[in-house]
């Protein structure tokens, strides 16, 4: 005890914990051995862990939530495999129980890139569940069309065909591009009405991913089908009106020329004048 | 402003008087301002980098595509030239179809001023280095010089133009710059000579021409006119109702020629901006899919879409009407009411044209009734009155364009009659009229196993009409031939090179001329309208409900007895020669003596009256027998102009 005081009275223990702040804000991490006085040592880390870092058995390290934060900021990617050497002063089970935490509270976003999964900011946009499977659903029958017309010599593809489902499937992505680039950027007037029940924002999820790029419509029959089977047919049309009053959208009336069979007629609800609603497009104050 | 606009459903394209709210679409509006804008700065700027440039706006039926064109003629006024195309129904759409129709609306008025006027003033003031924004007072500085002191003025100011763009028509530019300061019947001639329109001899004198513009030159003169318009008043070339150009879902000649004419104007026309409106859905399934990617790039360099009004734009829009009805018995929402407006603001789907037939029934004091059922007989009236008060409008235009045609001494458009025949020809039982694919005649007329070409006969001068009857003649060796032409533009006695010509047709034993009278050709114009705007969904019936293609077609075959025209039934009643060498056919306007009889009797006497005359003999006479009679007579018979005649050989 008394070999502590003299220590301590020579030694500046708030200049070590300074300089030591500032090494563990720079390298995450710092080894127990390297803290000295040696006799002062569980009094500086006492007082590093009092400032939220974080006490292994080995290390005194920055929170790894706090390091796996600032490795995933301004849109960096990193591979799951690689975050030991992002995330540092962790083992693998609290990487992956890190990992996994994270995912779950929606501070990071785990994604596929080729064959590697990768971590992902929150403020990342990435698909979802429903945007996978509309996005699987447009481009797995191109993928097999591509596959026999490869497998055949003089085989080809319509071009208006192609286009049409790759069309479908960049109408998925319009919703992720940047705000200049999108086609359809819900204006302040509507977000103000963002949609508070699940219902309505799977309607708009469901109008978005069924949207003509070239046109900025959705057609309504397209619209009810991805909604379909959670939602009924009856219930999506009930959406849709309701939507459209909250003016999240617009119901436009068909003006095809008996183009609408007896089965997309049936989904339409029906509009003023003995019209059929048959499109639909967010409201929008940008071009389309 | 009376309540004459809530009667108007559909917008009219030329009309000045008209209520809009600015802020609605007005991206759309923007669009086309800054293209035209663009375009006239790089017509100055860089005159080598100057293209066309091309829009594509899309819209439900009664979205304001009309009245997009309207507001933008309002808003640019004479800085830009507007031309509104219709195409047409069932026939291709030409160089010389958009020509004559480009130089018809030049006549048109935008701001007290005609349309040629703002083109051929701000072009002046161009050359000249002034600003381009006063063509009136160019125009009048040039009016009140002394004629051989403007003439010398303007060949100055043509080779100013040559040396900027050597490309350009010389002749065409010579008589354009000459319009504006032309009057009366020299002005008429400039126009009808600049539309590509066959000019008759008068016509082709007073301007100093030996001929009317050959069907070769119509892309050289669009070229021109696009070309010198660009730098002060640049053309704009608004393609409404695209949608009649599809053809049953699948892809019709018409389709692929627009397709190709506009693609090439995009290529190789200097100056002109093109806006192609149509239907969404139509456009989007049935047009751009067959549009080739080189047709698709060049087309929709730019893409709008017209939105439906919001709840706040919905008021302003009522309240703008409601404050322009003449003698409101209170402020708004009168007539409207609180309640039927709350409706109208939050109902989905309402498009401008529906909330002005909802604030014309509310001033008629029709209750709000969000969906009256109505029973199939009352459904039935309403249709009918509607569809009748239709017709009766598209009957009215048509007349005002027969008398228009009239007073400048011209024929009508015979790719619109061509289109009103086969309109027609949709409401036939035995007979079927088709374009002609082979391009020997117009139309073809097949009744049951026999078939007949029909040839349209417009020209105005006796060469190139007896040039046509020549190849006619030549049509009639194998195949049964119809010539029709207007009543109105008969054949002057003078013309005696044609008549033998029309003899020599009629003598082949093939061929029949065929007179159509004005009432005629207004109810042909009038269906081709109506048909066109039944494919748009423009047709409404007397509650404002737009009817289908299929209750319009089904109204004109139950209550317009088409197959009864007088047209008609000439075309039909007398069958076409069965295409056999064998068979020889008798002359349909073969000579008699009833006429000659009669002018003996009478010595001489003016047309009519000898007419009125045979007709008293033989109820079966006509005007055209009478005076086929006549001219077989030859030599026997004297003419003192166009309507007296007298016996010269009384043996």
């Amino acid at each position: 005890m008394a070999q502590r005081k003299k220590v301590a009275s020579v030694v500046d223990v708030g200049a070590i914990v300074s300089a030591l702040r500032d090494e563990l804000e720079r390298e995450a991490i710092v080894k127990l051995a390297r803290i000295k006085p040696t006799q002062l040592r569980a009094e500086i880390v006492e007082k590093l862990v009092q400032d939220g870092f974080e006490l292994t058995k080995t290390l005194v390290r920055r929170p790894l939530a706090a390091q796996l934060h600032a490795a995933l900021q301004h849109g960096a990617l990193v591979p799951v495999k690689a975050l030991g050497s992002h995330v540092r002063g962790a083992t693998a089970p609290e990487l992956k129980r890190l990992t996994e935490a994270a995912v779950r509270d929606g501070t990071a976003r785990l994604v596929l890139r080729g064959a590697v999964e990768v971590l992902a900011g929150a403020e990342v946009p990435v698909l979802s569940g429903p945007e996978v499977e509309a996005l699987r659903t447009s481009v797995v029958g191109l993928g097999k069309a591509l596959e026999k017309v490869t497998r055949k010599r003089g085989l080809s593809l319509l071009t208006t065909d192609a286009t049409a489902v790759l069309s479908d499937a960049l109408a998925v992505f319009a919703q992720h591009q940047p705000a200049t680039m999108r086609l359809a950027a819900p204006r302040p007037a509507a977000l103000s009405r963002q949609p508070h029940d699940d219902a309505m924002r799977a309607l708009l999820d469901a109008v978005d991913s069924t949207r003509d790029l070239r046109t900025g419509l959705s057609f309504v029959p397209a619209v009810v089908g991805r909604l379909a089977p959670k939602v009924s047919a009856t219930a999506a049309v009930k959406l849709l009106l309701a939507a459209a009053e909250r003016e999240l959208l617009e119901l436009r009336p068909e003006g095809g020329i008996g183009r609408l069979s007896d089965a997309e007629l049936s989904v339409c609800p029906p509009g003023p004048h003995d019209t059929r609603l048959s499109w639909a497009r967010r409201l929008t104050g940008g071009a389309t | 402003m009376s309540r004459a606009f809530l009667d108007a459903v559909h917008a009219d394209p030329w009309s000045d008087d008209f209520v809009d709210l600015a802020t609605l679409n007005e991206g759309a509006s923007d669009a086309i301002e800054e293209a035209i804008a663009k375009l006239r700065a790089t017509a100055r700027e860089e005159p080598r980098a100057l293209r066309s440039t091309s829009l594509v706006v899309l819209g439900s039926p009664g979205a304001g595509k009309t009245h997009l064109f309207a507001r933008l003629r309002r808003r640019i006024g004479p800085r830009a030239v507007f031309v509104h195309i219709r195409p047409l129904v069932h026939a291709e759409m030409t160089p010389r179809f958009l020509l004559g129709e480009i130089v018809s609306q030049l006549a048109h008025t935008t701001q007290g001023l005609p349309q040629i006027s703002a083109l051929v003033g701000s072009l002046l003031a161009y050359l000249d280095g002034a600003s381009t924004g006063f063509p009136t007072a160019f125009l009048e500085a040039y009016a009140e010089m002394p004629e051989k002191s403007r003439e010398e003025r303007l060949d100055a100011d043509l080779e100013r133009a040559l040396e900027k763009w050597p490309e350009l028509d010389e002749s065409y530019l010579r008589r354009l710059l000459r319009a504006p300061f032309a009057t009366g019947a020299t002005r008429r001639a400039l126009l009808a000579w600049l539309s590509g329109r066959d000019c008759d001899v008068a016509q082709l004198q007073r301007i100093g021409a030996t001929a009317s513009l050959s069907e070769d030159i119509a892309p050289i003169a669009i070229r021109t006119l696009a070309m010198v318009a660009a730098p002060g008043a640049p053309i704009v070339l608004v393609f409404d109702q695209l949608e009649n150009l599809v053809e049953g879902g699948a892809v019709g000649s018409r389709l692929l020629a627009y397709a190709h004419l506009t693609s090439e104007l995009v290529d190789t026309v200097r100056g002109l901006t093109l806006v192609h409106m149509a239907l969404d859905s139509e456009w989007d399934r049935g047009i751009e899919p067959t549009l080739n990617p080189s047709q698709r790039s060049r087309l929709v360099m730019r893409r709008e879409t017209l939105a439906l009004p919001t709840g706040k734009e919905r008021e302003e829009l009522l309240r703008l009407w409601c404050q322009k009805l003449p003698d409101p018995a209170e402020s708004f929402p009168w007539p409207l009411g609180e309640s039927r407006l709350a409706r109208l603001k939050t109902q989905p789907g309402l498009t401008p044209r529906m909330l002005l037939l909802e604030c014309r029934r509310a001033l008629d004091g029709e209750p709000d009734v969000e969906t009256a059922a109505t029973s199939p007989a009352d459904q039935k009236a309403d249709n009918d009155e509607g569809l009748q008060g239709e017709w009766d409008s598209c009957l009215n235009r048509s007349r005002r364009v027969l008398n228009d045609a009239a007073e400048q001494r011209t024929g009508l458009d015979a790719a619109r009659l061509a289109d009103g025949l086969l309109c027609a020809g949709r409401f036939l039982a035995d007979a079927e009229i088709s374009p002609d694919k082979q391009g020997r005649a117009r139309l073809t007329l097949r009744t049951g196993q026999q078939r007949a070409h029909l040839a349209i006969l417009a020209e105005g001068h006796p060469k190139s009409l007896g040039s046509a009857l020549n190849k006619l003649t030549v049509l009639a060796k194998d195949t049964s031939v119809i010539a029709i032409r207007e009543r109105a533009r008969e054949l002057p006695p003078t013309w005696k090179d044609t008549l033998a010509r029309r003899r020599a047709l009629l003598a082949s034993g093939r061929a029949r001329w065929v007179d159509l009278d004005p009432d005629d050709c207004a109810n042909l114009l009038a269906l081709d309208e109506l048909l066109q705007s039944a494919r748009s969904g423009d047709v409404t019936n007397s509650q404002g409900e737009a009817l289908t293609e299929d209750v319009v077609v089904g109204w004109v075959a139950s209550e317009l007895d088409v197959s009864a025209w007088p047209i008609m039934k000439d075309l039909v009643a007398a069958p076409a020669e069965v295409e056999s060498p064998e068979v020889e056919p008798p002359l349909v306007l073969g000579p008699s003596e009833h006429s000659l009889l009669t002018l003996k009797r009478l010595r001489i006497a003016s047309i009519d009256r000898l007419v009125r005359e045979v007709i008293r003999l033989e109820p079966k006479a006509t005007r055209a027998s009478v005076q086929a009679e006549l001219e077989a007579a030859g030599k026997r018979v004297g003419w003192f102009g166009r309507a007296i005649v007298c016996v010269k050989d009384a043996t």
